[in-house]
C-alpha cells in the first residue's frame, strides 16, 4: 500500500469511498480480534470474550457512519486542493511562458481584442435596433399597425378616426396610438422647445412604463376643452426642476397656456416610431390630436393569430372609410409583427454590418489559430523535453489548454475596452433616423456570446497544438535538433487558414469600396438648387400668442426685415418649407382635357410649398420653362410645379398654361372645384435625401407663407460672412423674447445629413475592411516567416549550389502569393453573393461594379506582397555556411 | 469504584498524548490507555476511532497501512508536528484549567 503523497506523486486513483468504508472495516475487525485474544488470555471463554470485545466496542454503527463521513470529507479536502494546487501551477506557467514572448503575446490579444470588441459594440446596436427595439410586456402578441399605399409602397400612420374604430375590434387585448409634438415651454428662465409625445391614459399599463411619482391622465383630462395638464419626462424633471417632487400641481406654460404638473414619467420609455427622440413632456391624447406620430401599436388577444386580427382590423377600415372616399379606399393597411423600430431598409443594412463584423471576428479567430500553431510548432522541441522528463500527455495538453484560454481571456478584458470605446464612436457618428442609439449599452449577452466564441476557438487551437506534439514523436523531434519538418496535414490546415481570411477580407474589401464609392456619387449629385451659404430657420408661432392671420403676417415680414439687415446677409425670403425639410400630401392629381376616372397620376406623394416670389432666386432654382411668380399669380391662380411632376400630369407635353386639381376637390365656393394654372417649371429639387430625387413632385404655391403658424425664414449669405446664428437669435428675442428662438439650419449640413446613414454604414465597414485585411496580411506574414524560419537550410543549399538572390525571393514569395491568390478568387465569388445585401445602400453603382472589384483585389494583393517582404529579406539574407553548418 | 465517564474533549489529549511513544494501531493504543488508567476511565472503542479520524481530518494524526507483530495489516497512527503542537497547547490548557478547579476544591468547606 502506498502513501498518499506518493500517490498523489506518481498521479494515481486516490482511495474512493467503498475503499474507505473497507479499510474501517478491516481497522475494527482487527480490534475486535485483538481484544478477543486479550481477554481470552485473561481467561475468557471465546464465545464470551467475543461478546465482552463487542460490548467494549460499543454502539459501531453510528461510529462508522460517523468515521467514514469524516474520512470522506478528509479524501475530497485532499483532491480538492491538489486539483486548485495544479491549476494554479497551471496559470502560473502559462502566464510566464505568454510574459516570455511578449510580442506575440500582444499580437494576439490585440486580434482578440479587435475581433470581439468590435463585435460586441456592432451586436449591442443590432440588438438594440433590431432584435428588441420596444421592450414592452408580452413582447410577443405586439403587432404594428400602419396604412400601405399601394402604388410606392410606403406606409403611414393611421388616421386617428382609424385607431378609435379599431379600439373596439375582439382580436385585440389594447391598441395605443400616439402623437409627437414639438412644443414651447416656459418654466422660469427662457422658453424652449421640447419634444411632447401625445398618449392615451391606458399607456402606461399598455407599455409597461412607470411613473417617478404623481399620477397618469384620466378620462376627464382626455376630453375636449379639459383643464390642461402634462407629464414631464424624468429627463426633463431633473434637469429643468432638480427632480424636485414638489413640482406636482405646479403651473407651467406650453405653447402659452398655463397647464398644471400631474406627475414624473421615467426616463427610456420607447416608442414604435422611426427612430422618435426621447420624450421629454407627456400630454394627453385629446380630440385635439389630428395626426398619429408613427405605427398604432397593439397586443393581440392572447390567443389570436395575426391572420386572424388583420381580417378584423381590415373590415372594420373598410367600414370606416366607405365607397365616398376614394383617396382613402385606395390605401391599404398593413400589419407587421412589432419588430421594426427602424425601416426595413435600415434593418437590413444593420444586418449587413452584423454580417461583416462576424467576417472580422471570424479573421481575428483564424488569426489567433494561426499564432497558436505556429508557437506550438516551435515549441515541439520543448514539449518532447517535457513528456521525456515524464509529464502526462494529458498534463501537457492541459498545460496548452490553459495557455490558449489565459490568452482568450485577456482578449475578452481588451476586447471589453475595445467594446466600449467603438459603440462611442459608433453613438457619436449615429444616423438621425437611429437616434435612440443614444442610449444603448455593452450588451452582456453579447458579450458573452463573443467571448464563447474567442475561448472555443482558444480551446480548439490550443487542443490542435497539444495534439501535434505527439508521444510516439518524442523521441525523433529530440534528436533531430534545427530544422525538423512540420507535419503535412497541420501546414495544410494553416494555409487553408490564410486562404478563408484572404478570402473574407475580400469580401469586406468590396462593400466597403462599393460603398465609398456611394458616398462619392451622392455627394456628387446636383440637388437641385445651390445650397452654399444658405441657411434656413423654420419658426413655429405659438398659436396662443399669434392667433390671427395678421399677427402672424406682421410677424413675419418684420422677421424678414430684421434679418435682411444682418451684416452678410444678400438675399432672404420667406417659404413654408425648403428642401430636405419638406412636407408631404398624399394627392392623387387629374390634368385638364382627361378622362375623369382614369385620370389618376403620379405615385401619391407631392410635396406643397408657399413661397415668396424670389424664393426661385435665392435657391438658384432655374425656370425650365414659362416664368415664374409675380404679385397677381395669387389672383390667376397660378402655381409653379417641378419638373417631375409637369412630367408625371402632361408627359412631355407643354406644361406651362395647362390646368389640373387634386382628383377629389371639392367645389370651390364660387362652383366647381377650381383648377389650378401652371405658370411655370422649375428644376427638380431633393425633397428628403440626395439619394431620393426620383420622389421630387412638388408643387409652389404664390401664397403669403406667413399666414400659417410654421414657416421657413431662408437667407443666403455671402462668402466669409460672420456667424449667423448668434444674430438670428437676437433678432428673434428682440421680436418676442416670449418665443424660443429656433434653430439654423446649414443647408449644406442638411443636404449631408440626408445620406447620413450611407456614410455611417460606410464608414464602420470601411474600418471593418482595413482591420480584416490587416489582419489576414499579419496571418500571411506569420506564415511566411514560419516557412522561411523552417526551410533555412534548404535555402542555404539552394544559394550554395548556385540559386541567384532572384530565384530564392521567387521561392519565398509564390507561397504567399499563391495562397492570397486562391483566397482572392474564392473571396471575389463570394462579394457576387455578399454585396447584394447592399443594394440598397448603393446609388451609382451596381452591386457588381467591376472597379469596386478590382480594388479590393488590389489592396489585398498589395498587403499581401508587403508581408512576404520582410520574410524574403530574411531569406536573402541566408548565408549558406551558416546555414549549412548549424545543424 | 467503578470507571469513570471520560469529560468532553479530554479523549483526543488522551489520543495524542499517547501516540507521543511512537505510532500505533487502535487497539494498541486503547491498550495503553487502559494501562496508564489501570481500567479506571471508560473510553468506549467505537469512541476512540472516531477520535483519531476526527484528528487526522484536523491534520494532527497522519495515518499509514502497516503490519502488526503478527503480520495482520493494521492502519498506524502517527503524531503530525501540528499535532505535537496541539498536544502541547492543550497539555498547558488542561493543567491550569485541573489546578485551579483543585485550587477552588481544596478550601476548607465553610459553615452552612
Amino acid at each position: 500500500m502506498l502513501r498518499p503523497g506518493i500517490r498523489r506523486l506518481f498521479g494515481l486513483d486516490l482511495p474512493r469511498t467503498d475503499r474507505i468504508a473497507a479499510e474501517l472495516h478491516d481497522e475494527m475487525e482487527l480490534h475486535l480480534e485483538l481484544r478477543t485474544q486479550q481477554l481470552i488470555a485473561r481467561g475468557l471463554s471465546p464465545a464470551a470474550a467475543r461478546a465482552q470485545a463487542r460490548r467494549l466496542f460499543g454502539d459501531s454503527s453510528d461510529a462508522i457512519r460517523d468515521i467514514a463521513q469524516h474520512a470522506r470529507r478528509r479524501e475530497r479536502t485532499i483532491k480538492r486542493r491538489f486539483t486548485l494546487d495544479s491549476l494554479a501551477q497551471d496559470v502560473r506557467f502559462a502566464l510566464r511562458t505568454l510574459g516570455r514572448q511578449k510580442a506575440w503575446t500582444a499580437v494576439a490579444i490585440v486580434t482578440l481584442a479587435l475581433g470581439i470588441g468590435a463585435n460586441t459594440a456592432v451586436f449591442s446596436v443590432v440588438n438594440d435596433l433590431i432584435l428588441d427595439p420596444l421592450r414592452y410586456p408580452h413582447a410577443d402578441r405586439l403587432i404594428l399597425l400602419s396604412r400601405a399605399i399601394p402604388a410606392s409602397g410606403v406606409t403611414v400612420s393611421p388616421s386617428v378616426e382609424l385607431l378609435d374604430a379599431w379600439r373596439g375590434a375582439r382580436s385585440l387585448e389594447g391598441i395605443e396610438g400616439y402623437a409627437n409634438n414639438d412644443l414651447t415651454l416656459a418654466a422660469g428662465g427662457d422658453p424652449r422647445i421640447v419634444h411632447a409625445t401625445s398618449a392615451s391614459r391606458t399607456f402606461p399599463a399598455f407599455s409597461g412604463a412607470h411613473l417617478v411619482t404623481g399620477r397618469w391622465f384620466n378620462a376627464d383630462e382626455e376630453r375636449a376643452g379639459a383643464a390642461p395638464v402634462a407629464v414631464l419626462g424624468e429627463r426633463l424633471w431633473r434637469a429643468q426642476f432638480n427632480g424636485d417632487a414638489s413640482v406636482l400641481g405646479r403651473s407651467i406654460t406650453i405653447e402659452g397656456k398655463p397647464t398644471t404638473v400631474i406627475g414624473v414619467m421615467q426616463d427610456g420609455v420607447r416608442m414604435p416610431s422611426w427612430g422618435s427622440d426621447p420624450t421629454d413632456l407627456w400630454v394627453p391624447f385629446t380630440p385635439a390630436v389630428k395626426f398619429l406620430g408613427g405605427p398604432a401599436v397593439a397586443r393581440l388577444r392572447a390567443g389570436m393569430s395575426v391572420t386572424q386580427a388583420q381580417q378584423e382590423l381590415a373590415s372594420i377600415a373598410t367600414r370606416l372609410d366607405g365607397p365616398a372616399n376614394p383617396a382613402r379606399h385606395s390605401m391599404v393597411f398593413t400589419i407587421a409583427v412589432a419588430r421594426p423600430g427602424i425601416g426595413a431598409e435600415t434593418r437590413q443594412s444593420v444586418f449587413m454590418l452584423a454580417g461583416a463584423v462576424c467576417l472580422l471576428l471570424l479573421i481575428a479567430c483564424a488569426n489567433v489559430a494561426h499564432l497558436l500553431l505556429a508557437r506550438g510548432a516551435t515549441r515541439e522541441r520543448e514539449l518532447a523535453v517535457r513528456a521525456a522528463l515524464g509529464a502526462g500527455r494529458g498534463r501537457i495538453m492541459r498545460q496548452l489548454v490553459t495557455e490558449s484560454m489565459m490568452l482568450a481571456l485577456a482578449g475578452c478584458v481588451a476586447g471589453l475596452l475595445v467594446g466600449v470605446a467603438s459603440l462611442r464612436v459608433i453613438v457619436a457618428m449615429r444616423p438621425p433616423n437611429m437616434s435612440t442609439l443614444a442610449n444603448v449599452h455593452i450588451d452582456a449577452r453579447v458579450l458573452l456570446a463573443t467571448m464563447c466564441v474567442s475561448l472555443l476557438t482558444g480551446l480548439a487551437f490550443g487542443l490542435v497544438a497539444a495534439l501535434q506534439g505527439k508521444g510516439d514523436r518524442t523521441f525523433s523531434i529530440l534528436r533531430s535538433s534545427v530544422g525538423g519538418s512540420e507535419g503535412a496535414g497541420h501546414h495544410r490546415l494553416r494555409s487553408l487558414l490564410v486562404v478563408t481570411e484572404s478570402a473574407m477580407s475580400v469580401v469586406l474589401l468590396v462593400g466597403a469600396t462599393l460603398l465609398i464609392r456611394t458616398v462619392i456619387n451622392l455627394r456628387d449629385i446636383d440637388p437641385g438648387f445651390d445650397a452654399r451659404n444658405v441657411y434656413a430657420m423654420p419658426v413655429t408661432l405659438p398659436e396662443g400668442r399669434y392667433p390671427s392671420e395678421a399677427s402672424r403676417v406682421q410677424y413675419g415680414s418684420q422677421l424678414l426685415e430684421q434679418a435682411k439687415r444682418i451684416p452678410g446677409v444678400s438675399q432672404a425670403t420667406i417659404a413654408s418649407s425648403v428642401p430636405t425639410k419638406s412636407g408631404l400630401m398624399i394627392a392623387e392629381w387629374m390634368a385638364d382635357g382627361e378622362q375623369l376616372p382614369a385620370a389618376a397620376k403620379g405615385n401619391g406623394f407631392t410635396a406643397m410649398n408657399r413661397v415668396r416670389p424670389d424664393y426661385f432666386a435665392l435657391m438658384r432654382m432655374p425656370l425650365v420653362a414659362g416664368r415664374g411668380f409675380d404679385a397677381g399669380s395669387s389672383q390667376r391662380n397660378e402655381v409653379v410645379i417641378s419638373r417631375s411632376l409637369a412630367k408625371q400630369l402632361f408627359r412631355n407635353a407643354q406644361a406651362v398654361g395647362r390646368g389640373f386639381r387634386a382628383r377629389d376637390a371639392g367645389p370651390s365656393p364660387s362652383g366647381p372645384p377650381k383648377w389650378m394654372i401652371v405658370s411655370g417649371v422649375v428644376e427638380d429639387a431633393s425633397l428628403f435625401s440626395l439619394s431620393d430625387l426620383r420622389n421630387s413632385a412638388v408643387v409652389y404655391f404664390p401664397e403669403e407663407p406667413t399666414k400659417s403658424s410654421d414657416f421657413t425664414l431662408v437667407l443666403k449669405m455671402r462668402d466669409g460672412a460672420p456667424p449667423l446664428t448668434a444674430a438670428l437669435r437676437k433678432v428673434s428675442l428682440a421680436l418676442d423674447p416670449a418665443m424660443s428662438p429656433p434653430a439654423v439650419l446649414k443647408l449644406t449640413e442638411e443636404l449631408m445629413g440626408t445620406i447620413a446613414q450611407q456614410r455611417f454604414i460606410m464608414t464602420l465597414l470601411t474600418l471593418f475592411a482595413v482591420l480584416a485585411v490587416v489582419l489576414s496580411a499579419v496571418g500571411l506574414y506569420g506564415v511566411i516567416a514560419y516557412m522561411v524560419s523552417r526551410s533555412t537550410r534548404e535555402i542555404g543549399i539552394r544559394v550554395a549550389l548556385g540559386a541567384a538572390r532572384r530565384d530564392v525571393a521567387r521561392l519565398v514569395t509564390r507561397q504567399g502569393l499563391m495562397l492570397s491568390g486562391i483566397g482572392l478568387a474564392i473571396g471575389l465569388l463570394a462579394s457576387l453573393w455578399g454585396t447584394a445585401l447592399l443594394k440598397k445602400d448603393l446609388y451609382g453603382v451596381t452591386a457588381t461594379d467591376p472597379l469596386s472589384y478590382v480594388v479590393g483585389a488590389m489592396v489585398l494583393l498589395v498587403l499581401a506582397a508587403a508581408a512576404c517582404v520582410a520574410p524574403t529579406v530574411r531569406a536573402l539574407r541566408i548565408d549558406p555556411m551558416t546555414a549549412m553548418r548549424s545543424e | 469504584m467503578p470507571p469513570l465517564t471520560i469529560l468532553k474533549g479530554t479523549l483526543d489529549v488522551l489520543v495524542l498524548k499517547t501516540l507521543t511513544w511512537g505510532p500505533m494501531h487502535g487497539f494498541e493504543i486503547t491498550t495503553w490507555l487502559e494501562e496508564q488508567t489501570r481500567e479506571g476511565l471508560d473510553i468506549e472503542d467505537a469512541a476512540l476511532y472516531q477520535a483519531l479520524r476526527r484528528l487526522e481530518e484536523r491534520g494532527f494524526l497522519e495515518a499509514e497501512l502497516g503490519l502488526t507483530e503478527n503480520n495482520r495489516r493494521a492502519r498506524y497512527y502517527k503524531l503530525t508536528t501540528t499535532g505535537r503542537a496541539h498536544l502541547r497547547a492543550e497539555t498547558t490548557r488542561f493543567t491550569r484549567y485541573a489546578e485551579m478547579v483543585l485550587a477552588v476544591l481544596a478550601t476548607p468547606a465553610a459553615r452552612a
